[in-house]
């Protein structure tokens, strides 16, 4: 049957391409953090698990997870309840509807390495645009680059600007899935616009949130990019969490066998994060 | 319970009238079918007696109040919804104690009010269901269970049966008709089907382009429409339109058109003029299939369907096409010539410019 040959030949492509792409660099991680060797050259020797209760002992791997943890917790509370925020107003009657959705979505355009190099130039020390802010507001500057907390704030707050448009747009098309009798009936039937929020749009837009949060919770514990590129972790590995860590022991300090550890770690416990997830906000409603 | 008054209700969008002075008096307790075919205004003015829609001109009084600008949920208002807009998250119970939870009506009442509901439409067994879970017809009952508890002054169904399959439909509009028995409230009731109309209306207000043509009980609708809308819109099969002119006077005035002529009523040759130009409707199912002698006209037969009890002809007369619903006994071939007959109080005559029914001056 030539329509079979052409599945299996789709399929076979498809899967030596994750295999090529994916499996084997996965596996070949997998591999690296059950081994010692201090470069990529160098001969690698098994020692099992030992990488494993090195890195667990260590307070450092602990500090990293928590404020992963912090990070991803703070973005996604904030991108989900600004992206309903913003969806709704976008679906409301605003003028230059069209205009205004596209320069909501603006951010998620920019490429992350420019958002991260523009804030830095926005908020440095001296010539920075916000430092000049706040000195014109009568505060001496932001220690943005030298307080733990300010720093971690300022990421957050970054991710938060980049990838709100994409939640926003997600509930965005979900509102629009609302049909409009359920409001009106809710009207006639006396509910105000908390009331509709809370009884129509809110459980209107579940099965959307479910997937949200939990394509945000990926993506956020996994973020490299803008912490790296905005504070390489620092100050004091104050913003520093797994996939900061992981890449510093590989690439800095050449433990690459912990460094892959972390990984192989950091993969476990999200894994084990959306198999609850599911489990406990399945996509499909139960039939009870 | 209230009486509940239209007064120069009109609605524009634009440039565009979507309902131009609709004038109406709803009584206490009275069943008031809008009909008409779909963008004539039927439902855009339920609406504004919801409030979901504000009217640019006139008013609404529901009771002895002026709710014109108030909100829905002040109108003490219950409205039923074409899609049935049941909360898809939230059980029948749930669905139906709604309105009165979000009035912070106490828990141990809204127990009361939604059982007693679940009583009358017969939802007991349903209660922990989900929407999804129910057929269309109960989830209909669902929906008038909603607006049932409210205890509202007035109940406004838009359309409640157009989803549902036409046996389910003719049950519905029982349970609807026995509803309105029950609680004796003033319903509005908006469909573009003739038969729902005149099955559950009290009264029924024909509406075409914006306004109302005819409101009166149904079968003044049927037997004295007042214009060439109403006469084809209330009725089925359609009525027959035929071309001619009014000839003789008093009680030998007569619709005449080529190749027959019928009687018609006196007061029509009275306020017609004689020669005038006119249109004659004559309802299928006053042609009678007569002896020679008393036979008003004679058609020949192109078409013959037989609907069980009666039989549905389709004949022409020179180039006029007409139906006639005869008896089925009657022995009828395709290529007949047939003699019809019809009783000078079943022809309708209308002044083909206004549309104006003449027997209404």
């Amino acid at each position: 049957m030539r329509g079979e040959r052409a599945l299996y030949l789709i399929l076979g492509v498809a899967f030596a391409l994750t295999a090529l792409l994916i499996l084997y660099p996965a596996y070949h991680a997998l591999e690296l953090s059950f081994q010692r060797l201090d470069s990529f050259v160098s001969e690698p020797e098994w020692i099992g698990l030992q990488n494993y209760q090195t890195v667990l002992a260590t307070p450092e791997f602990w500090a990293a997870f928590g404020r992963g943890l912090v990070f991803a917790g703070f973005t996604i509370l904030f991108q989900v309840v600004l992206g309903i925020g913003f969806a709704m107003l976008l679906d409301a009657h605003v003028p230059l509807k069209p205009l205004v959705r596209g320069l909501a979505v603006l951010p998620y355009l920019l490429p992350t390495v420019i958002v991260a190099l523009t804030f830095q130039w926005m908020l440095d020390p001296t010539v920075g645009v916000m430092t000049q802010g706040v000195r014109l507001m009568g505060y001496e500057y932001i220690p943005w680059g030298e307080n733990s907390a300010v720093a971690m704030a300022t990421v957050i707050t970054l991710s938060v600007w980049i990838w709100t448009p994409f939640v926003t747009l997600a509930f965005l098309a979900g509102l629009q899935s609302v049909p409009g009798e359920l409001y009106e009936a809710a009207r006639v039937d006396g509910a105000n616009g908390w009331q509709r929020f809370w009884h129509i749009t809110l459980p209107q837009l579940r099965p959307v949130l479910t997937v949200v949060i939990l394509l945000r919770a990926i993506w956020m514990f996994n973020k490299f990019d803008i912490i790296w590129l905005t504070t390489r972790g620092g100050p004091l590995n104050g913003t520093e969490h797994l996939p900061v860590l992981a890449y510093r022991k590989t690439f800095e300090l050449y433990q690459v066998g912990e460094g892959a550890a972390v990984s192989a770690i950091s993969f476990l416990i999200l894994s084990a994060v959306i198999f609850i997830y599911f489990y406990a906000f399945p996509l499909d409603e139960k039939e009870e | 319970m209230a009486i509940v008054k239209l007064r120069d209700l009109t609605k524009r969008f634009g440039d565009v009238s979507a309902v131009e002075s609709v004038n109406l008096t709803i009584d206490d307790g009275e069943f008031i079918v809008f009909v008409g075919p779909s963008g004539c205004g039927k439902s855009t003015t339920l609406r504004m007696v919801a409030g979901l829609e504000d009217s640019t001109s006139g008013s609404v009084h529901i009771g002895d109040r002026d709710v014109t600008r108030l909100q829905p949920k002040d109108r003490n208002v219950a409205m039923v919804f074409q899609n049935y807009a049941l909360y898809a998250h939230k059980n029948v119970y749930d669905n139906l104690g709604f309105g009165l939870r979000v009035r912070g009506v106490p828990r141990q009442e809204i127990n009361t009010r939604v059982m007693q509901a679940a009583e009358i439409l017969g939802l007991e067994e349903l209660l922990q269901r989900k929407p999804k879970q129910l057929s269309g017809g109960q989830k209909q009952r669902v929906a008038l269970g909603r607006a049932l508890v409210r205890d509202p002054d007035l109940f406004l169904l838009d359309e409640p049966l157009s989803n549902l399959d036409a046996k389910m439909r003719v049950r519905m509009r029982e349970e609807i008709a026995k509803l309105h028995k029950a609680t004796g409230s003033s319903m509005i009731y908006v469909t573009h089907d003739q038969i729902e109309a005149m099955t559950l209306g009290d009264r029924i207000a024909v509406m075409n382009k914006g306004r109302v043509q005819q409101v009166g009980p149904p079968l003044e609708l049927y037997d004295r429409p007042a214009n060439l809308f109403v006469s084809s819109f209330i009725g089925s099969p359609e009525i027959n339109l035929f071309d001619g002119a009014l000839v003789g006077s008093a009680n030998t005035a007569a619709f005449e058109s080529a190749g027959f002529s019928v009687p018609v009523r006196a007061e029509i040759g009275a306020n017609g003029e004689r020669g005038q130009t006119v249109k004659a409707g004559i309802r299928p199912e006053h042609l009678k299939i007569g002896t020679e002698a008393e036979s008003n006209l004679s058609a020949n037969i192109d078409l013959i369907e037989q609907m069980g009890a009666q039989t549905l002809l389709l004949c022409h007369i020179g180039s006029m096409r007409l139906h006639a619903l005869v008896d089925r006994n009657d022995k009828v071939r395709i290529g007949d010539d047939i003699p019809l007959r019809v009783d000078r109080e079943n022809v309708h005559v209308f002044d083909p410019e206004s549309g104006k029914s003449l027997l209404v001056n």
